[in-house]
């Protein structure tokens, strides 16, 4: 081959392979610049703040970059299998070219940690930038060869029925959703525990400021996972519509799923924060207690900001909207009343949820 | 006889235009009616309204004498009968199963529409009469009184048709009815007992 030739083969592949992941990588930058302007802004936490506690504290940037690293694989794991690359493979020099593509995608998908890193510390943040590239590129290729068995399900219930096939579509067609949720909780539970940082942990802060960095996460992972089940509903309406006893057991689905999701994103926020900060047993039972009941409370309130939504043309829209309001009002709520202010969220989410019309 | 199914009055407005009109009729138990009419004539309509998977906006349906809890007594295969692609035969007629309550589908459906090789295959790997059969194969889950097909026979080849018929022929004869809209003169002649033709949202003959 040519060096032109090369040249245009390696821009087909940059191209192809740099567009599926960025499709991915775009969305899990934006949430966590939602959740590091959240957790950042008005508080007096500044950037270099964290950098010094976690270059101190070499827990706080592992975990960091293991949730950094599950945020940003489906990215990497997209742009492997890209729409396209099956053609491109067919074609002389391909090896190489996809392994230069797919590395270049990688540090790119990387690159605000790379960035961010390398200012922190140029050595070790070099170092970090291309471990996790490294990494990231060997789990998408594990996952490439991964095919999952399909178990045939039995469902007794229509509550049953609908999580299932709910559940199925957000892990099959949406299965970055997931991973977002998890890089995202872990990011955040790295960062809350960073916000308690030389706080007094037998405060009532020690609980509550994690407890609003899981709102604003669990909103975030909630606006994929719910706009997911909302898709499904409308993918599955006509079946759904004329088989199920009533709209009660459909919308029940919905917020059984959006429930669950909400609860499992702010504990895992509040797990890390305690293994992190590693408070006292009691304190880290509070600060885990606090989290649940705050995922519980988001995801009663997007459940009800999905039933909203399968109104309007745009559904996502309307998610992305319900879940920045839903994230502002609990940490004001919280801000506001602290521990009073997690029961205010389950109450305000609980309402949101039941006063959301039936379809 | 009760009739298995009874429209009396049924009617959709889209807009200022009604595109179901006061349309009524009645079938009873163990027959097969085609209901016929140009595109657009609202037989559509008329089934989703029938099956439940669409409010109505006048009149009244009852299966097997019961207007309430409809739903439930209905097997229905709708227009565009295209499952998500992620999910497999199996798991659409456990979802199916699971609203009527934990039923399954009879083995012996599965087999005469030849189903029983691709049951854990995922739609977006089968074929259009493959995704047909599986979809009318969810309409017999729980054995329902009656059953609303929309154009069933859209995509299936001979074999399939002739599968669809005597699936049709059984359920006619442990006392079901069905509804079954279809363009197809051969489904009119040789499957169906009664023919019934929309214009218009209006039935006519």
């Amino acid at each position: 081959m040519t060096v032109a030739a090369w040249t245009r083969a390696s821009q087909a592949w940059i191209g192809t392979v740099g567009r599926a992941a960025l499709e991915r990588a775009v969305p899990a930058w934006a949430g966590v610049a939602v959740v590091a302007a959240a957790i950042f802004g008005g508080n007096g936490l500044r950037p270099h703040h964290v950098a010094q506690i976690a270059t101190s504290t070499p827990l706080v940037i592992a975990v960091c970059a293991l949730g950094w690293a599950i945020l940003l694989t489906p990215a990497v794991r997209a742009a492997w299998s890209a729409p396209g690359t099956s053609y491109l493979r067919t074609l002389p020099g391909a090896r190489a070219l996809a392994a230069l593509a797919l590395g270049v995608v990688a540090l790119v998908v990387h690159a605000p940690w790379g960035a961010l890193a390398i200012a922190a510390s140029p050595v070790v943040g070099a170092a970090t930038w291309l471990a996790l590239a490294a990494v990231t590129l060997a789990v998408a290729a594990a996952l490439a060869r991964i095919t999952p068995r399909l178990r045939r399900p039995r469902w007794s219930s229509p509550l049953a029925a609908l999580v299932g096939v709910h559940t199925r579509a957000i892990v099959r067609r949406r299965g970055g959703s997931v991973t977002f949720a998890l890089g995202l909780a872990v990011l955040g539970g790295a960062l809350g525990a960073a916000l308690i940082d030389g706080e007094d942990l037998g405060s009532g802060a020690a609980a509550t400021l994690p407890a609003a960095c899981a709102a604003v996460v669990a909103a975030c992972a909630l606006a994929a996972i719910d706009g997911a089940t909302v898709d499904d509903r409308r993918a599955l309406g006509a079946w759904i519509a004329a088989a199920a006893p009533g709209p009660g057991s459909i919308a029940g689905a919905t917020l059984v799923v959006s429930a669950v999701a909400g609860i499992a994103c702010a504990t895992t926020v509040g797990a890390v924060v305690a293994v992190v900060a590693r408070p006292a047993v009691t304190i880290a039972i509070a600060i885990v207690g606090a989290c649940a009941a705050t995922g519980l409370g988001v995801g009663l309130a997007m459940a009800g900001v999905a039933e909203r939504a399968l109104a309007v043309t745009r559904p996502a829209g309307a998610i992305a909207a319900g879940a920045g309001a839903v994230a502002i009002l609990a940490v004001i709520a919280i801000g506001l009343a602290e521990m009073l202010g997690v029961a205010v969220v389950v109450g305000l989410g609980a309402a949101a949820a039941v006063g959301a019309p039936r379809r | 006889m009760t009739p298995a199914i009874e429209v009396r009055g049924l009617g959709k407005r889209r807009g200022d235009r009604w595109v179901v009109d006061d349309v009524g009729f009645a079938i009873a138990p163990g027959e097969i009616v085609a209901l016929c009419g140009g595109n657009g004539a609202g037989k559509s309509t008329t089934l989703a309204m029938i099956a439940g998977a669409l409010a109505i906006d006048r009149g009244w349906v009852a299966i097997a004498g019961a207007t309430s809890g409809t739903r439930r007594r209905v097997g229905y295969v709708p227009e565009a009968a295209d499952p998500p692609g992620h999910l497999t035969a199996a798991e659409l007629w456990a979802l199916v199963g699971g609203l009527r309550g934990g039923v399954e589908v009879a083995a012996e459906v599965a087999s005469a529409l030849e189903l029983d090789a691709v049951a854990d295959r995922r739609f977006a790997q089968m074929s259009l009469g493959q995704r047909r059969r599986a979809c009318l194969a969810a309409a017999f889950i729980g054995a329902p009184p009656a059953l609303v097909l929309d154009e069933p026979d859209n995509g299936l080849d001979r074999s399939g048709l002739t599968a669809m018929a005597k699936l049709l022929a059984a359920a006619a004869a442990a006392g079901a009815a069905a509804l079954i809209a279809t363009h197809d003169p051969e489904v009119q002649a040789q499957i169906a007992t009664r023919t019934l033709t929309l214009d218009r949202g209006r039935l006519i003959a």
